[in-house]
Order: structure tokens, then C-alpha cells, then sequence
């Protein structure tokens, strides 16, 4: 049988047996009793609760007992109790962030974490991702927009300044970094926006230029200017199809022509 | 591999080595921004990947950094965060991380992020 997520906070260490302990004592003190429920809900006339309460005083016995022998414990009315006890009770995690032993996001990390680890057992699989054919509208509207507007005049200013004539090799470097982390933004943005192809674009070019700074051999200016500015480009192409189309497959001959020469540059297949 | 946690709870860095319970890897804890640009600058701990949470006290892991960026240009980092919103996720590319991790994460994301910077994709 799975374990309880407060199994799985305590086998992991995430929270001490005295800290859980406290907070299952504060999560009780939250519950109203059956007694209550049934009052303020006016489940039962007052007379009838009555009945039950001094029956359970004269017998010394539990609440649902006493109502279970004057016949007023159905099954159905059991069940309608339980449903407004749930609602009712302060939810256990919001206990615990209160007392301060977890945030919201580290509890909504550990239960992702336990999540996984039930999908797990359960012996379900990694599901199959499958790329849409047309994104969500506003994601692609920011991706464009962040695109235009953020990403290509910074990309345009690096193609100017590492076409200026008199560019030192530590400003190439520098412009080179500049480019590499462009790039890895435009991969996070199609990432995000689960642009497949835009990213592999990106993907190409940001390995391309990790490559190059991470040997800090000699680089090829003309060539760094070629790949930016094909890249970029590219990228172009896509962006207008996603603006056009919200997806990357709408593209005329002219633009496949200009994908496929990207394609031979870093030798990609397909 | 070396892998600098820097979050200001203490249970994601638990959950973390937890989920990245691999041969191998070596983890430094810190809590807070400042905490991590002492670390990088102070110890020997040479850290292949930065894990840096978003939202912290003292020094925030935004503003963090390009401050580590500025004297560490090929440091790996990657962005913890529950903003999940792409200007400020491609605005912390541009300022130098590597890749980002949207929090709540499970396991299949972290491992995926880990095994694709081993393979050298990043």
C-alpha cells in the first residue's frame, strides 16, 4: 500500500516525529465534533440532537453510538457527516506552513517529489509528449513579442558591434558571451512556449558557442557573424509563422531554403 | 560533478540530494545569495552547476546572478522559480543562467536537467 505523504515527510527527513506530531494535535483541534456539525448544520431537529446527547450521557457512550441506537445513524446520514467534516477541517499542509516547518514552495516540492515517487509505484510510465500543432495564443503572443521586442535588437546589436572594424579579441569574447546568452534565452522562451523547432535552433547555436568559449582557442569573427545572423534569421521565420499562424509549419519555400542551409551549417538531419 | 544548492529552505535542499541520489555527485548547501557568492568566492568547492532559488532573503537569486556571472562567465546555473512567466524567465537567460527549473519539480525534470548538462548540452 502507498504510504501517507506525512509517511513519506517523515521517512525522508523532511520533518522531525515531535514537529508532525504537533501539527496532527493542532490539525484535531480544528475538527468540530459530529455533535457540532450536526447543530450548526441543522441536520437533525434540536430536539432530536437533544435525545441523542442526553441518551449519551445517561449510557456513557460515544456520540455516533448513541445516535446509531435511537435509529438516528443511517448509513446516508453517516455519509453526509463525513462530507461536512472535510470541508470543514483546516487542510493538514497549511498547518504545517504555519508553524512555520515548511513553505509553500518547498511543501509544493515535496509533494510533487511524493507524487512521483506514487505514479512510480503505480507503474505508470513517462506519458509520450506529443508537440502541438498550434500553441497556446497568449504563450505565443509573449514568445513573439519577447522575441521582437527584447531578444533581436539585442542580437542586432551584437552583429553591429562585432562588425566594427577595430573590435578587440577580449570584446569578441565579450560580444560572443553576449550572443551565447541571447540565444539560450530565445531556447528558454520556445521552451516555454514548447516551440520545438526555434528551440532546436537555439539549441544548435547555443552549443555551437559554448563550444567556442569553453576550447578559448582562436576565434573565427566572420564566421560567428555568419552563424548569429543565419540563426537569428531562422528564427525570424519562425516567430512570423508562430504570429501568423501560432505554429512553425506554415513556411514558404523561400524560408525552408533558408532552414535548410541553418540544417547543412550544423549538420542536422530532417 | 559538484553542485551548489542555494535556496533559503531547508527541505527543497533535502528534497533535492533526495531526487538527485546519483553516483558521483557532491552538494554544497547554502541559504541565501550571499551565502553562495561567499561560497564560490571563499572555499575550494568549485561548482559544476549552481542550483540558484529565485526568491530569497538578504540577496535574492536574481540579483544574485550576474554578480556571479560578472567574475564567473562559464558558471552553469540553473534558475529555481515559481514565476512561470516567460519575460522573466528569458531575462534571467540573458543575464547569464543556463536553463530553469519551475517549482514544484519532480524527480523526471531535475534528472532530465542533470543528465542533459552531462551530456553537454548546455
Amino acid at each position: 500500500m502507498p504510504k501517507l505523504f506525512c509517511e513519506f515527510l517523515l521517512d525522508k527527513k523532511l520533518i522531525e516525529p515531535e514537529q508532525l506530531l504537533e501539527a496532527f494535535i493542532e490539525h484535531l483541534s480544528h475538527i468540530p465534533s459530529t455533535a457540532e456539525i450536526i447543530y450548526s448544520l441543522n441536520m437533525l431537529s434540536k430536539n432530536d440532537l437533544l435525545e441523542i446527547l442526553i441518551h449519551q450521557q445517561k449510557e456513557g457512550m460515544d456520540f455516533r453510538s448513541s445516535a446509531k441506537s435511537l435509529g438516528f445513524w443511517t448509513y446516508n446520514f453517516s455519509q453526509e457527516v463525513s462530507k461536512k467534516i472535510q470541508s470543514t477541517h483546516k487542510p493538514f499542509g497549511e498547518i504545517l506552513i504555519q508553524k512555520g516547518y515548511f513553505n509553500l514552495d518547498s511543501l509544493s516540492t515535496a509533494f510533487a517529489h511524493y507524487t512521483d515517487i506514487i505514479n512510480t509505484l503505480k507503474g505508470s510510465s513517462i506519458k509520450e509528449i506529443k508537440i502541438p500543432e498550434a500553441h497556446n495564443p497568449t504563450l505565443s503572443n509573449e514568445y513573439t513579442a519577447c522575441f521582437n521586442n527584447n531578444i533581436l535588437p539585442n542580437i542586432q546589436k551584437i552583429i553591429i558591434a562585432l562588425k566594427d572594424e577595430n573590435i578587440s579579441a577580449e570584446n569578441i569574447k565579450i560580444e560572443t558571451r553576449k550572443a551565447l546568452a541571447e540565444f539560450v534565452a530565445v531556447r528558454a522562451a520556445a521552451n516555454f512556449l514548447g516551440a520545438e523547432y526555434s528551440q532546436k535552433v537555439a539549441n544548435e547555436v547555443v552549443k555551437y558557442f559554448q563550444k567556442i568559449i569553453d576550447n578559448n582557442g582562436p576565434i573565427e569573427l566572420q564566421k560567428i557573424i555568419e552563424i548569429i545572423d543565419l540563426a537569428a534569421q531562422v528564427l525570424i521565420h519562425y516567430c512570423n509563422c508562430l504570429k501568423n499562424f501560432n505554429n512553425e509549419i506554415n513556411l514558404d519555400e523561400n524560408q525552408k531554403i533558408l532552414i535548410n542551409k541553418f540544417n547543412e551549417t550544423f549538420r542536422i538531419k530532417g | 560533478m559538484k553542485i551548489l544548492i542555494v535556496d533559503d529552505s531547508k527541505s527543497v535542499h533535502r528534497l533535492l540530494e533526495e531526487m538527485l541520489d546519483l553516483p558521483n555527485l557532491e552538494f554544497q548547501h547554502v541559504y541565501n545569495g550571499l551565502e553562495a557568492i561567499s561560497a564560490i568566492k571563499e572555499t575550494n568547492f568549485q561548482a559544476d552547476l549552481i542550483l540558484l532559488d529565485w526568491e530569497m532573503p538578504e540577496l535574492s537569486g536574481i540579483d544574485t546572478l550576474p554578480i556571479i556571472i560578472k567574475n564567473h562567465p562559464n558558471q552553469t546555473i540553473f534558475m529555481m522559480t515559481t514565476k512561470n512567466s516567460m519575460p522573466e524567465i528569458t531575462d534571467a537567460m540573458q543575464k547569464g543562467a543556463k536553463d530553469y527549473i519551475i517549482k514544484p519539480f519532480t524527480k523526471d525534470i531535475i534528472i532530465g536537467k542533470i543528465n542533459s548538462l552531462l551530456e553537454g548540452e548546455y
